[in-house]
């Protein structure tokens, strides 16, 4: 192709996708340098390189001379989609970067040399600790072998062996040996000397060789870990004794070390399944048996206070030597346990609990006072005279002198109750659970939750009114909703604005290309979407029809010899099943969409639309997100009465990441579009990413509470709420939102596709 | 006309059934059954539903009869019809007409599978008239004080079409039914298929683990029936890792990814 062939291919092809006359000059020039017979390639890798990310289009020309020097044109596919993956999981940087030293990246991988990536393992061994835990831990690629209790950190990529089974079982050993440090709580310290749940730092500090004893501590924990894994995964450590062993071959010898870095050194080989007890020297090996018999007294059961008193023991032990000691190597299972970030995370779970508990604490307690009250803003706190009026205020009168707060309240031991004046509060189930948290942290509630959870009492949700509206052309109609307040178990009364808002249908040919994408999958949702359609059945006993049925006759011959006078229904009909479905499909803009997730979600819904005109169910799209109270927004991107053509195609394409997730209105007015229908089905399926949450104090239990509340409405109207997301988090609050069956996690963006119209075909058969 | 009476003997349970309580399941239903209230049992797939009305049935010294219900089941095939024998009218009992003769327990399993307007027949039968009009034979049957009702459905199949109405569901004792604890189902494994306790107790493990897998997109962990079964292979001398994989990985998922991950709990426990 000459230099004007490539461009006007270049303009005709991105016209729709605002590539600009600058960039085609300089893809064009790019391209024209690269041998033409591979001209037609490269334009065609550019096509799925310009709706990712124009800088990687860039890089790609700029990159692809180089390249190609380095292997033959056949390779360029498989570059193109390893430079893809790398993009879509580590971001631009490391794509630009991987496309750069291509003899490293990609040759050495070609050849096999590089050993186990962990992004193409990273799914297995994510399910895989799902399986042994039912918390959410998920592994990440890091420079040394880590856990905080909530990630594992492990090697981008595993060489210890040729074979990558191997390489495996390697990845997968580290991983449950790390999941046994979370198992046990290694990462937090439990001792009386210590406040529960500390940074195992504190007591190395406390040491006079602070590093001896963080080795001695990790020591211990390791051997505290083996002992659960024996227990609980005999295979694994059954498989794995042939990797202990040749990490144990691998280590340098240790010979040259002395004193306590000997005797660890021979601990950690015996941990390996290698003893070395007889090439110590005497005084070692008498330290060695002395230290071995004091770890014989480990279980899994225990916790650290016993594995601190293990490491005092042990300490009195090594003294004599602990003044030369230097850090010992870990093991590549054993790593070091990232003390820090695991405080950080053990402080932000505080946190939320603490707030969930004031919270409820503050919805238990309205009717005390607790400080003069404050002139309210009545924008602010609209309602607050309700609430003290409503049904649920708690008929407590309280005293009239000033007693200090705290000492009018206590808490019952078993959390069942809490003490106001004297006067018995039973706790809900909900608030017992969040305290029995707290206490099991803490080993206490802390008073200060319950004089804060006062403080808030009876207050109401405070918002803006959020930025000015915006009536423009794309402005529908307004509509005005009320919301819960689960505090008050009551409604704000008219307290949101919801505008319905036309999407402007762009000419694009993302749909073109989904479908090219999706062509193997479109063929097998077809199919299986046709056999919905043609579910047939006999329709036995009907009065006319296409043949006899022998049943209802004999039935009928019977009921005349035994008197009584005999059916007319005689026939068999052959009855297509009406699907008298209606589905809505409300689907998150927030702006945490950007990017995967938006394409996804689009993507989705082509191949959703594509199944349901062969089935012919009745749906529409709405998008939906806002500012505050005052502007949510929903965006019409299909209606019941549309048909499904090209500016609906074009609607499609056009949704993108708007603001927030106020997910109570666009349900409140989704569920009353879907009642307007007359289908004995009606079926509101939400696609989201997250939870709930908007600018003002829309978020958390808040949030979640009045989502909820939309939703059992729903429920009520007769409406069936389902909800695809992709949260990892969604465990914590989707049950509770949508009910446990309602809804599905969908642990990878790319299979959201694939999967939603599946999901809708188990939901209507 | 000649009615067509169950034999009572055949539908007795002589043997006590193998049952562990997990709960108050017991005496909650025998007090159901003295007060001649109907029970809905609920819980996933293989978690014992089935068996406890065995062993209730044996408890109660009372015949089960057991209707497996699907969407073409008519209402005369649950009460009964007209049949021509010898140049006769001979009127057929069907199973719940039946179970109500013989004071016998009737157990409708996997209700929700059955069209709503063939479960309405049930109303009179589950409330406290406890009748069973038979239209045709222009008949009323007052169901004895032996008699008792109790459905079954799986809560967790997530069609929209498969739903209990509120007016059927709000005639019944509910008990939910869940896994068993690891220890009892341990021995429950153990007692079924006459594996070691230490196989059982491995099984149960894995078991768990698929368990745990309901938010990484594995619709039903194994229940205990599978575990039962993968135990039961490994008594006939089938290697445990081959006996997982084919009694519960690949009847878990059709799912590459999703086998492999499944395998690889099983090796790390085998």
């Amino acid at each position: 192709m000459n230099n004007k062939e490539i461009s006007s291919f270049l303009s005709k092809t991105f016209a729709a996708d605002f590539m600009d006359e600058w960039e085609i000059t300089e893809y064009t020039n790019l391209i024209e340098q690269l041998p033409p017979s591979l001209h037609h390639e490269i334009l065609h890798h550019l096509k799925a390189f310009w709706p990712i990310s124009h800088a990687l289009c860039t890089s790609f020309l700029e990159q692809a001379p180089h390249a190609l020097n380095c292997f033959t044109p056949n390779h360029l596919s498989t570059w193109v989609k390893m430079t893809l993956e790398t993009y879509e999981t580590h971001g631009l940087a490391a794509a630009r970067s991987f496309m750069l030293d291509v003899e490293n990246n990609f040759i050495c991988r070609l050849k096999g040399k590089n050993g186990l990536q962990l992004q193409t393992v990273s799914i297995k061994l994510n399910r895989y600790l799902n399986g042994l835990s039912n918390k959410s831990i998920k592994v990440k690629s890091g420079s040394q072998v880590s856990t905080n209790s909530e990630q594992i950190l492990l090697p981008g990529e595993m060489k210890l062996y040729k074979d990558n089974d191997r390489n495996f079982l390697a990845y997968k050993t580290i991983v449950s040996f790390q999941w046994a440090f979370i198992a046990n709580k290694s990462c937090f310290l439990d001792h009386p000397a210590f406040p529960s749940n500390s940074n195992p730092i504190l007591f190395f500090n406390q040491t006079p060789y602070p590093q001896l004893t963080a080795d001695l501590y990790l020591l211990v924990e390791t051997q505290r870990a083996l002992v659960l894994l024996r227990q609980e995964l005999p295979g694994l450590m059954k498989e794995a004794k042939g990797i202990f062993l040749s990490i144990a071959d691998s280590r340098p010898a240790p010979d040259h070390l002395k004193g306590a870095n000997y005797i660890i050194e021979a601990v950690q080989l015996l941990l390996l399944g290698k003893n070395i007890a007889n090439h110590l020297p005497p005084t070692e090996q008498v330290l060695y048996y002395q230290v071995i018999e004091i770890l014989k007294n480990l279980s899994p059961k225990q916790n650290t206070t016993n594995t601190v008193n293990l490491v005092n023991q042990l300490l009195i032990l090594l003294q004599p030597y602990a003044s030369d000691y230097q850090t010992m190597i870990p093991l590549p299972f054993q790593g070091r346990p990232d003390y820090e970030s695991a405080q950080i995370i053990l402080s932000a779970q505080r946190d939320k609990a603490k707030q969930q508990a004031i919270t409820a604490l503050g919805a238990l307690l309205p009717q005390i006072p607790a400080s003069p009250a404050k002139p309210e803003d009545e924008e602010d706190k609209p309602d607050s005279s309700q609430k003290l009026s409503g049904d649920n205020v708690l008929l407590i009168q309280p005293k009239q002198e000033t007693k200090p707060v705290e000492n009018r309240i206590s808490l019952d031991t078993t959390l069942s109750f809490i003490t106001v004046d004297e006067m018995n509060i039973e706790i809900p189930k909900a608030t017992q659970d969040i305290l029995q948290e707290i206490k099991n942290d803490f080993g206490y509630i802390p008073e200060s939750y319950i004089s804060s959870g006062l403080q808030i009492k009876g207050n109401a949700q405070t918002s803006g009114s959020g930025p000015p509206l915006r009536d423009g052309p794309e402005l529908i109609g307004k509509f005005i909703y009320d919301e819960w307040d689960y505090r008050r178990g009551g409604n704000r009364k008219n307290w949101c604005q919801l505008f319905e808002k036309n999407i402007q249908s762009i000419k694009t040919n993302f749909v073109e290309q989904t479908l090219d994408k999706y062509h193997g999958v479109l063929m097998r949702l077809r199919r299986q979407f046709e056999m919905m359609l043609v579910s047939e059945r006999f329709l036995k006993r009907q009065r006319d029809g296409d043949n006899i049925d022998l049943d209802a006759l004999i039935e009928s011959l019977s009921d005349t010899r035994a008197g009584l006078a005999p059916s007319e229904r005689l026939f068999i009909k052959l009855q297509r099943d009406e699907r008298s479905i209606c589905t809505v499909f409300l689907v998150d803009m927030s702006n945490s969409t950007e990017g995967w997730v938006s394409k996804a979600i689009k993507e989705a819904l082509i191949l959703m639309c594509e199944s349901l005109e062969i089935l012919g169910d009745s749906y529409a799209i709405y998008g939906f997100s806002g500012m505050r109270r005052l502007r949510s927004d929903l965006y019409l991107i299909k209606e019941f009465s549309h048909p499904y053509n090209q500016e609906i195609k074009g609607k499609i394409s056009a949704i993108g990441p708007k603001e927030y997730t106020r997910m109570g209105p666009p349900i409140r007015h989704a569920s009353r579009k879907l009642l307007q229908t007359d289908a004995k089905i009606k079926l509101l399926v939400t696609i989201t990413d997250g939870k709930p949450e908007d600018y003002d104090d829309y978020k958390g239990d808040y949030a979640i509470e009045d989502t909820r509340h939309a939703l059992i409405e729903a429920k009520m109207a007769g409406i069936h709420p389902f909800c695809i997301t992709i949260d990892q988090k969604a465990k914590d609050y989707m049950a509770h939102m949508f009910g446990e069956i309602n809804y599905i996690f969908i642990n990878d963006v790319a299979k959201l596709p694939n999967r939603v119209p599946e999901i809708y075909r188990t939901l209507t058969t | 006309m000649q009615h067509k009476h169950i034999s009572f003997e055949k539908h007795l349970i002589d043997q006590e059934p193998f049952y562990r309580p997990t709960g108050v399941e017991i005496p909650i239903s025998m007090a159901a059954y003295e007060k001649g209230i109907p029970l809905l049992l609920k819980g996933p797939t293989g978690c014992g539903k089935t068996r406890f009305m065995q062993y209730l049935a044996w408890t109660l010294k009372r015949p089960l009869i057991t209707v497996s219900c699907h969407d073409d089941l008519s209402t005369g095939d649950l009460v009964g019809r007209y049949l021509i024998k010898n140049g006769e009218a001979v009127w057929s009992d069907g199973p719940v007409t039946m179970a109500v003769r013989a004071g016998a327990i009737c157990y409708l399993d996997e209700i929700v599978e059955a069209r709503k307007d063939t479960t309405v027949i049930i109303h009179p039968l589950a409330d406290d008239r406890r009748e069973l009009p038979l239209e045709k034979k222009g008949e009323l049957l007052i169901a004895p004080p032996q008699f008792m009702l109790a459905v079954s459905y799986n809560p967790g199949y997530q069609s929209i079409l498969k739903d209990l109405k509120p007016s059927t569901r709000q005639r019944f004792v509910s008990l939910e039914f869940s896994y068993p604890p690891p220890a009892l189902e341990a021995t429950i494994v153990s007692q079924e298929s006459d594996i070691d306790e230490k196989t059982a107790n491995l099984l149960v493990k894995i078991g768990n683990m698929t368990r745990n897998l309901n938010d990484s997109g594995l619709s039903e962990g194994a229940s205990t029936r599978l575990l039962i079964h993968a135990a039961k292979l490994i008594r006939s001398n089938i290697t445990p890792r081959d006996a997982c994989k084919a009694a519960i990985a690949e009847t878990l998922t059709d799912d590459h990814e999703m086998l492999e991950a499944l395998m690889e709990m099983v090796t790390s426990i085998f």
